[in-house]
């Protein structure tokens, strides 16, 4: 939730306010929690929190626009299911190339009714969680694919430059892309248009079918790049790959300050909710916390974060002149 | 995210006859779309197998759909103020694990904590949603994690927890009995349907919410407590999912942490083809009822055909695009976006 | 909550009761029914009142004028119950009261009739007449008895409103709705009938209707709060007037046969105005023009042509089509037939928007909460949205040419304060329409614009500078269709006047014309 722009800002004004809860959060592990300040540890967040990231910002896109998108935890599992497939017969390069290619099919399809037939992006994306799902799970034969072991599959996920892993890596460029693509392109600035109120867009000349539809594809391309990491960690074609996917992203998105209406939002917040949830679930995993309670956390700490970034706008509305 | 759209440059004047034509006749067919898939779907079914059309086959869908029914039903009530919930599918799992586990410890009373922990969360859900202007999507799915981890958590070891006694034969005894074939469950379903259609249009409070679900701004203009109204709409649709666990419990006699994954899905395609919209201001319980009888006789149709559970998914898929479609061809025909 | 139920029917009476109650209890006339005193309301750090008096009498219509900002909105939202002051008091018939709710004020029997539409679409006429018992009342819903379709009949018969009691409220023209929502005003048991801009959308007809049914009413003892921008229905219906400006009252109740319009307006505005008659400039080629749409396979064919430097009016009711030929002109509707020309040349698809903006048609539609603007977004952007594509430096945005560009433009059209990077949602009605000019005077190579009721609910200052803009823009060679229901804007500012009934162009209006001409062309032979 980034404010409006005060005369004569300075560049802490303009800060959201989900980077000083991170602030907090950082420094009080740190200092508490043994074990989390450590190198290794701080890495492996940011390995994990990688992939959470990419799948986030097509989210935050989808967001930002007025729509929602419950079908990424299955577009995955598509990615490394055809990905499986393809690398019986043809070489790493191309299987993967087919596998993100199904992504990028879902977020077409997904593009396709919500832009063009109009459906609501809700029913959409729920649909296709069950329908892409149900597809994998049968193009996999019912059983995760195996992979026979191929020469660099792992190297997307865990090699790395200078000691700093790929996904890492990836994901803070892609984060740049996005943050070039929101606000210095026409297309990214029609989206926080169309996301505040679609009928002026459509007054002020936008194209709403084409941009909305961009937006869903171009969400699955940053999806697309999250499946390939995810697929060359397990290489292996599963189905059930990763299902609280959408539901992460979603928390992720929440938390950093995109709110679920669209119309606002910026790539920062993505990461910046990003790394509260990577780190929130790293401490429930040092803590040794059993896995329910990880997710009931992410839900308790999801509302929590929302209902906080409520509470400025509540006096704004206040302030805000009627009529 | 803009389900409701008010468009106001479609200024289209239209002739009074038509509109009222739309209004009248039309006006209830949405809500008669799941008979009608209900015949057509028992029909291909039944001519595509032969036992599929026999009484004992009827008579088990109508056993078996009561607890998507119910959960659909309560879905409603949230979709009519233009919400959802996201988590009836974990509620009604948790409920039916400490429903399970009181009734082990006091015997069949313990049945009433069921709806008791739905009506908690939905009494939660409706203050996020309405004293904490929290969206339904974060707000229900909040809950849902919260539900699903204490659902872990109540069971031991996140088994599933046996209703043990007195109180697993009585509940045996209720699922497997009928009133002149229809079985007990089917009728308290029915009877659960004509409550909620005497709240909605007989009572004051039933007209609240179509108020709400309308016009939000303008109820609250008029003198309507939007926030406790959405808050007692949530709520019941908690009671739901409490009485589908004692449903599903009445079937299985377990309760179960990883039941209703996915009936949220479900419940909602329920209420959709029920006649009801995303948007907010339309219901009729009996639209929903039939839209989940629909439901649940494809999806028996399926398993009668053998096909493997994830093209049955993926008619499931299929059938809330569908849905979508249909929700956004009624909000055309009745200008409502 | 305890003051405010003695001095009315208890609503929680059994129906029989209610029902018997509904004649507007006796008041002697010029007994003070509402005296608000020195209310101060704050908001955070900001100050909407800052110590505004009100005395209400029985049977008197007393209007309350104000600039928008001036704390008009929110001594409204305090008499009826939807806020509560910061500081004053308020008394009911000499008693204090403190409202906790709209619900306690209507039922100790001040009734709202908001501008915006409080009525119900998915619900019937029948349920909407009785919403407000609806609302506060529990129990079995009963307004399907004889008894009450009976009421409910009554209630449309007083204001003249010839509707269906089953039919859903959706179905409606909009002068339809606000004469039901004043129905439902009129009918319920009334001390203070608060009425906030009800004649928005009305035609002269309606209008009519509805001051003799205030007459009536005042004439039984109820005392009534007319809010209202029209200077010309302020001087038809009401006794005595309050201004308020910046929080505070500058006239109090001052009797209106002895307080002149230009004192009444100068206290509003805080300088004296001239309400002049306006220069046109000369008309040049056709520029904008429509041929023969039809808007779908039935209705009637529009050819309409807008030439440049021309100020084309379009007067037409609510509901007669004129807005939605204003969107055929703007190539925002899509029609069955037809072509959109600019120049001569055709304008892409019809109801293809982003052609008409590459063409140079601005819009500047009807409502602009739902369809002009962006909240969240701050003027500046509001203000661009039109441009995006020309505001970019190899490839991309550039946000110095976006501020640059668009400063100038709205510093062109007086946006006051004149800070683009605040929230749209902080400006006043008035301000936020002059954004919505400027994004559209914005538009590269700009031919033509098409304006939907540009002043409707914006202040007198904000409303003159508008209409000083639009004529700069004619001069400067714009040709610019008028669509309004504003007599006054159309007969000052329009080279000529296009009248609209039943979906068709009926009759053209020379410069000039009476309103009263202009009223009755739209209303067509005598009702």
């Amino acid at each position: 939730m980034t404010m409006g722009r005060l005369a004569g800002s300075k560049l802490l004004q303009r800060l959201p306010v989900s980077i000083w809860v991170l602030a907090l959060i950082v420094v009080v592990f740190a200092l508490f929690l043994p074990g989390f300040a450590r190198i290794e540890n701080l890495t492996n967040v940011l390995r994990v929190g990688a992939i959470l990231a990419l799948a986030s910002y097509g989210q935050a896109i989808v967001l930002i626009s007025g729509g929602i998108d419950f079908s990424i935890g299955s577009s995955v599992a598509l990615c490394s299911v055809t990905t499986a497939l393809a690398i019986q017969q043809w070489p790493l390069g191309l299987a993967l190339t087919v596998g993100f290619a199904s992504i990028i099919a879902v977020g077409a399809i997904n593009g396709l009714l919500v832009a063009y037939l109009k459906l609501s992006p809700f029913l959409v994306t729920l649909g296709m969680l069950l329908l892409v799902h149900g597809f994998a799970a049968i193009a996999a034969g019912g059983l995760p694919v195996e992979v026979p072991d191929r020469e660099g599959i792992h190297t997307l996920s865990g090699g790395g430059l200078l000691g700093v892993p790929y996904p890492v890596l990836i994901a803070a460029l892609a984060a740049v892309a996005l943050h070039v693509l929101f606000e210095r392109t026409t297309l990214g600035r029609s989206w926080f248009l169309i996301g505040s109120s679609r009928p002026a867009a459509e007054a002020t000349g936008i194209r709403l079918r084409r941009n909305i539809f961009l937006a869903y594809v171009l969400a699955a391309a940053f999806v697309g790049v999250a499946g390939l990491i995810l697929t060359s960690r397990v290489a292996a074609g599963e189905p059930n790959l990763y299902p609280t996917l959408p539901f992460e992203t979603m928390a992720a998105c929440a938390v950093g300050g995109i709110p679920l209406t669209g119309g606002r939002g910026s790539a920062l917040n993505a990461v910046i909710g990003v790394i509260v949830i990577a780190v929130l679930n790293n401490a429930i995993v040092l803590l040794n916390f059993p896995a329910y309670a990880q997710l009931a956390l992410l839900g308790a700490i999801m509302v929590g974060a929302v209902i906080a970034q409520g509470v400025p706008s509540w006096t704004r509305l206040a302030r805000i002149r009627s009529l | 995210m803009d389900t409701a759209g008010a468009h106001s440059v479609s200024v289209r004047g239209s002739s009074p006859i038509s509109l009222r034509l739309r209004f009248g006749l039309l006006g209830q067919m949405r809500y008669t779309i799941g008979i009608v898939a209900t015949l057509v779907a028992a029909a291909v079914f039944s001519a595509a197998f032969p036992h599929f059309g026999t009484f004992e086959n009827a008579a088990n869908i109508l056993s078996l759909f009561g607890p998507l029914a119910v959960l659909s039903v309560g879905q409603m009530m949230v979709v009519l103020i233009r919400g959802f919930d996201l988590s009836v599918g974990a509620v009604f799992a948790l409920a039916t694990v400490i429903a399970a586990e009181v009734m082990n410890a006091t015997g069949l009373v313990g049945l009433v904590a069921a709806p008791l922990v739905g009506i908690a969360f939905g009494l939660l859900n409706g203050a996020l949603v309405s004293y904490f202007r929290v969206q339904p999507v974060i707000a229900t799915l909040g809950s849902l994690l919260l539900a699903r981890g204490g659902a872990l958590l109540a069971a031991p070891n996140g088994q599933a927890v046996i209703v043990g006694g007195d109180a697993q034969a009585v509940l045996l005894n209720l699922q497997l009995a009928s009133i002149a074939g229809v079985p007990v469950t089917a009728v308290f379903t029915l009877v659960g349907f004509l409550v909620v259609a005497f709240v909605l249009y007989a009572t004051r409070f039933g007209r609240r919410l179509f108020m709400v679900g309308g016009d939000p701004r303008s109820a609250a203009l008029v003198g309507v407590r939007v926030h406790a109204v959405t808050v007692a709409a949530y709520a019941m649709c908690g009671f739901c999912a409490g009485l589908t666990a004692i449903l599903i419990l009445m079937r299985t006699g377990l309760g179960l942490p990883t039941e209703g994954v996915g009936m949220e899905v479900q419940s909602l395609a329920g209420a959709v083809i029920g006649g009801s919209q995303l948007s907010g201001g339309y219901a009729n319980p009996f639209g929903v009822f039939f839209a989940a009888l629909f439901i649940q006789t494809t999806q028996s149709g399926l398993n009668f055909s053998g096909i493997s559970p994830y093209a049955a998914e993926m008619v499931m898929g299929c059938s809330i695009l569908l849905a979508g479609l249909l929700d956004r061809v009624s909000q055309r025909i009745f200008r409502t976006a | 909550m305890a003051s405010a139920s003695s001095v009315g029917p208890d609503p929680r009476s059994s129906d029989a009761a209610v029902i018997a109650a509904r004649q507007p209890q006796a008041s002697a006339r010029d007994d003070v029914l509402l005296e608000a005193r020195a209310i101060v309301k704050e908001y955070g750090s900001t100050k909407a009142l800052q110590g505004a008096d009100l005395t209400l009498r029985a049977g008197r219509i007393h209007a309350l004028m104000g600039e928008n900002g001036a704390g008009k909105s929110t001594l409204v939202k305090i008499l009826v119950g939807a806020a509560v002051p910061s500081s004053g008091t308020v008394a009911l018939q000499g008693r204090p009261v403190r409202f906790d709710g709209v619900s306690e004020a209507i039922a100790a029997g001040i009734v709202p009739i908001y501008q915006q539409s409080t009525l119900f679409p998915n619900l019937t006429v029948l349920e909407n007449l009785f919403a407000f018992e609806t609302a506060a009342l529990h129990g079995v819903a009963r307004y399907r008895s004889v008894q009450r379709r009976r009421l409910a009949q009554q209630m449309l018969d007083r204001i003249g409103l010839v509707v269906s009691l089953d039919q859903p409220v959706a179905l409606l023209s909009l002068g339809e709705k606000q004469l039901l929502e004043i129905a439902r005003g009129l009918g319920r048991d009334c001390k203070l009938l608060v009425l906030d801009e009800p004649t928005a959308a009305l035609s002269q007809g309606d209008t009519n209707r509805l001051f003799a049914a205030l007459r009536r009413l005042a004439a039984a003892g109820v005392g009534i709060l007319y809010i209202s921008h029209k200077t010309n229905e302020i001087q038809q219906i009401a006794d005595e007037i309050t201004v308020l400006r910046d929080g505070v009252c500058v006239i109090s109740g001052a009797p209106l046969k002895s307080t002149p319009m230009q004192a009444i307006v100068s206290a509003m505005v805080g300088h004296t105005f001239n309400v002049g008659e306006k220069s046109l400039p000369v008309v040049g080629a056709p520029v904008l023009t429509l041929e023969s749409a039809v808007c779908r396979a039935g209705d009637p064919e529009i050819s309409i042509t807008v030439h440049a430097s021309e100020i084309l009016g379009v007067a037409g009711l609510a509901g007669s089509g004129a807005e939605e030929i204003g969107a055929m002109l703007a190539g925002a509707l899509a029609c069955a037939s037809g072509a959109l020309r600019v120049n001569g040349r055709p304008v892409g698809r019809m109801g293809d928007r982003a052609a008409a903006v590459a063409a140079g048609i601005g819009y500047v539609p009807a409502d602009r909460s739902v369809d002009g603007l962006f909240p969240g977004h701050d003027a500046l952007r509001n203000a661009s949205a039109s441009i995006l594509e020309h505001l970019t430096k190899f490839g991309l945005l550039s946000s110095r040419a976006e501020s640059i560009r668009l400063s100038a433009a709205l510093t062109d059209v007086s946006l006051s304060p004149n800070q683009p990077w605040r929230l749209i949602d902080e400006f006043s009605g008035g301000n936020q329409q002059k954004v919505l000019l400027a994004r559209n005077l914005a538009v590269v190579d700009v031919k033509a614009l098409v304006l939907v009721e540009p002043t409707r609910g914006v202040d007198v200052g904000a409303r003159d500078i508008i209409h000083d803009r639009i004529l700069k823009a004619a001069a400067a060679g714009l040709a610019i269709a008028l669509i309004s229901t504003d007599l006054e804007e159309l007969t000052s500012l329009s080279h000529r006047i296009a009248i609209v009934r039943d979906r068709r162009l009926t009759a053209e209006l020379p410069r000039l014309s009476s309103p009263a001409a202009v009223a009755s062309a739209m209303l067509g032979e005598s009702r």
